[in-house]
């Protein structure tokens, strides 16, 4: 055990010596833990956005065959009839209808431009909102073009903030607070009052999806199954607003494994190699000395043991340098990406779970593992006398 | 022994290194030369340029409408020669997942816009006679074994017909051939049609495509046409038609910044086995450089030997990776069907470009233990046993 530690202490000594190979194990371990880590916190952020998007007491309605509501539409009259319908099979629901479109806003100096969901909601809407509260400034008054953000556009775009005019239709509207909602997803947009949202958007009595709440997540099943049923008579498509926004973002998640998944199996390929040839130099480089070494009594098992946790020593501060520097670029920013059925952004925080930064770290310290073996067990059969003449 | 041998041979002379060296560089370049590859089966801007065509659409989004007479001012504008505005229809034939892009068309003025579209005459008759005809593309018809004559229905969520219904019937009139780099499924409604039966939104559109004659500057002409729908109820916004197609293809935000940071993790791997297994190469070989130098060859000759050398191993497995590349697009296009992955493309600068960041990384990963061996006295090296 004492030869082992004195080999320790010698190799971690001769570390300067072979500064490449360090540098090239530590380097390759750390940008394997910063993208597995930074990977595995956008899928993490998309995912929580599910867990807390939706709930299964309420349900969202859109026309027919589309799965957005950006293409969905509902005049008055379907909507006086859905909403007979809905009271007839359920007490104390709420019935809101809201309007839903998208808008393009620019920064004063037009760097940054961005597609931004609208949504046009009444007090209805609100009810249908769990703990939905203003964060800052004051909610639109009523019949006034006054507009209140989400808390995580603001968060990312700080220029959309308190103040800021944004023109919808052709006139000017005043941002005047900030909101915040358990519905992570609605904390990407814009609401206003939906009647001036109309006429601003010239619609009319023209409506882009129905929000229904109701008493309980049974009773919520039943009537999805109702209005489904009757899909011939009224246009529409009934979902719960968790299976709905599940939907959006299982895509969004496929959108991200399609670039993550080979890009990470091949870095990990590439780093598992790129620690196999250091090692290789690293012992290849020690041979006389390893030799030396071993004449005046040291087992080869404690040399190869000790060159061996020396490289996984190397790759695990490696780890921990990737999780810092993952850590200090990525704690405090907020993703975004585009959602193809509201052809607008969502925000949603990185989320850096300690699950996550075990899985980066265990992965990089079994690759420094396994890469290692090879050149370790090479170096242990190599005969003591050639390797002393060879230098 | 010309120079050149002794370049391959020193690289031979490790074999067990070489190949350690040269397998993670191949895997590096490999995922770096597939997300090049990948970006450009998104990247439209290579073949839709030269048509030195630009989009216009409502200022405020791309899903707000844009007045059709507007299209007035536009085709008046000295820079533009033709002008066609078209409108999505947003169908879906039966069942709402089986959806593709449809188009309403302005027939007269569609095809001198987009001269690369062929319709083949056997189209022809029934497109030019049938108020409902529609042309499609070849493998959208083999999709849902369409053929000439056809009676379908699509179903739309946008547009309501007079009689308050949301199908819509069509006859197929026959297939036409898109132009390269568009979409490879794709419809055409007449505009007339769509116009004189819907019950909401006439006089609408929802984007103007024109083309800039070639003395024009091509920014310039979409500033000069957003200017003058500048004060307007319906604001514009125009772009280029290759950055209007990628605004939907491509996958913004933050997803890009992540495939970046695979590429400069790629170019650091390939980065630091090159300087390292250079630094060793010169420990060991630093008596024999020392003799290069008794014979002769100065310092600056024997480190291009060793920069090439470096240069040679990087670029030997930039290669190998670029062919692996090639094969695999091949053949991924043939087993997938849909997917960023059955596209991959490298072309013909991409290749240069990545062999520029190969013999750019072999000279850089070369020169930091360089450094150090120039600032020695090499003969001294001759006495040393190492």
């Amino acid at each position: 055990m004492k030869l082992l530690l004195n080999c320790l202490l010698l190799d971690i000594k001769s570390l300067a010596q072979r500064r490449y190979e360090v540098a090239s194990i530590l380097i390759c371990s750390a940008s394997l833990t910063l993208i597995i880590l930074v990977f595995s916190s956008l899928r993490v952020g998309l995912s929580g956005v599910i867990e807390t998007a939706g709930s299964d007491k309420q349900l969202i309605l859109l026309g027919n065959g589309s799965e957005s509501e950006v293409i969905s539409s509902f005049s008055l009259q379907q909507v006086e009839q859905l909403k007979t319908l809905i009271n007839a099979n359920s007490r104390n629901s709420i019935v809101a209808s809201e309007l839903f479109t998208n808008i393009r806003v620019a920064d004063a100096a037009k760097h940054e431009v961005q597609v931004v969901a609208v949504r046009g909601v009444s007090d209805d809407s609100l009810k249908l909102r769990n703990h939905f509260s203003i964060q800052s400034g004051r909610m639109f008054s009523s019949g006034r073009r006054e507009l209140i953000v989400g808390d995580k556009l603001v968060s990312r775009f700080p220029w959309l903030g308190l103040n800021q005019k944004i023109t919808l239709g052709s006139l000017e509207w005043t941002i005047v607070g900030v909101f915040a909602t358990t519905e992570t997803v609605a904390e990407s947009e814009v609401w206003g009052e939906i009647s001036l949202l109309q006429d601003a958007y010239n619609r009319g009595a023209i409506f882009q999806s129905i929000r229904v709440g109701v008493e309980d997540a049974a009773n919520a099943q039943a009537i999805v199954n109702i209005l489904n049923q009757e899909n011939n008579r009224i246009n529409l498509v009934a979902k719960t607003q968790r299976h709905y926004y599940a939907g959006q973002i299982d895509e969004m998640i496929q959108f991200v494994d399609i670039i993550a998944i080979p890009s990470i199996i091949i870095l990990i390929l590439a780093t598992g190699f790129s620690t196999l040839q250091s090692m290789h130099t690293m012992i290849e480089a020690r041979q006389r000395e390893t030799a030396v070494l071993r004449a005046i009594g040291f087992s080869s098992l404690n040399l190869a043991t000790s060159i061996y946790s020396v490289t996984i020593l190397i790759s695990i501060a490696g780890s921990v340098v990737g999780i810092l520097l993952t850590l200090g670029i990525f704690l405090q920013s907020k993703a975004v990406i585009l959602n193809h059925l509201s052809l607008s952004e969502v925000v949603f925080p990185f989320s850096i779970t300690w699950q996550s930064a075990l899985i980066a770290v265990l992965t990089a310290i079994t690759i420094a593992f396994v890469g290692g073996l090879p050149p370790t067990f090479i170096s242990l059969n190599r005969s003591i006398v050639t390797a002393i003449r060879k230098g | 022994m010309s120079l050149l041998q002794i370049i391959v041979k020193n690289m031979l002379r490790k074999p067990v290194r070489l190949v350690l060296t040269v397998i993670p560089m191949c895997l590096a370049f490999f995922v770096f030369s597939l997300i090049i590859g990948i970006d450009n089966a998104y990247d439209v801007e290579f073949e839709l340029d030269e048509k030195r065509r630009i989009v216009t659409i409502n200022q405020q989004s791309i899903i707000q409408p844009l007045m059709q007479p507007a299209i007035e001012r536009v085709r008046k504008m000295p820079q533009v020669s033709n002008a066609t505005f078209a409108t999505w229809f947003g169908g879906y034939f039966l069942k709402p997942d089986q959806t593709f892009s449809q188009y309403a068309i302005e027939e007269d003025t569609y095809f001198a816009v987009y001269d690369g579209i062929q319709i083949p005459n056997t189209s022809l008759p029934l497109w030019l006679e049938d108020p409902t005809a529609v042309l499609v593309t070849p493998l959208l018809a083999e999709r849902f074994d369409w053929k000439v004559g056809d009676k379908i229905v699509l179903t739309t969520s946008i547009w309501t017909q007079k009689n308050f219904s949301n199908d819509w019937p069509f006859t197929i009139a026959g297939i036409f051939y898109a132009e390269d780099g568009t979409e490879e499924q794709s419809m055409l409604i007449k505009h007339t049609y769509l116009e004189r039966n819907r019950l909401f939104g006439r006089g609408m559109t929802s984007f103007f495509v024109s083309r800039v004659r070639s003395d024009y500057d091509i920014n310039n002409t979409i500033n000069q046409l957003d200017k003058l729908f500048e004060n307007s109820k319906n604001a514009t916004f125009t772009s280029k038609e290759s950055a209007f197609a990628e605004s939907f293809r491509r996958q913004l935000g933050d997803l890009a910044l992540m495939t970046k940071l695979v590429l400069a993790i790629a170019v650091l791997v390939v980065f630091l086995l090159t300087s390292s297994s250079m630094a060793q190469s010169l420990v060991e070989r630093k008596r024999e450089l020392a003799l290069f130098s008794a014979l002769g060859y100065s310092k600056r000759k024997i480190s291009s030997l060793l920069v090439a050398e470096n240069i040679l191993v990087v670029v030997l497995a930039m290669l190998i990776a670029t062919c692996i590349t090639l094969v695999s697009s091949v053949l991924l296009g043939q087993i997938l069907v849909d997917g960023p992955f059955s596209d991959i493309e490298l072309r013909f600068w991409d290749i240069v470009q990545i062999s520029a960041i190969a013999i750019s990384l072999g000279a850089t990963g070369a020169t930091l233990p360089l450094l150090k061996l120039l600032q020695e006295d090499m003969a001294a090296n001759l006495k040393s046993a190492i």
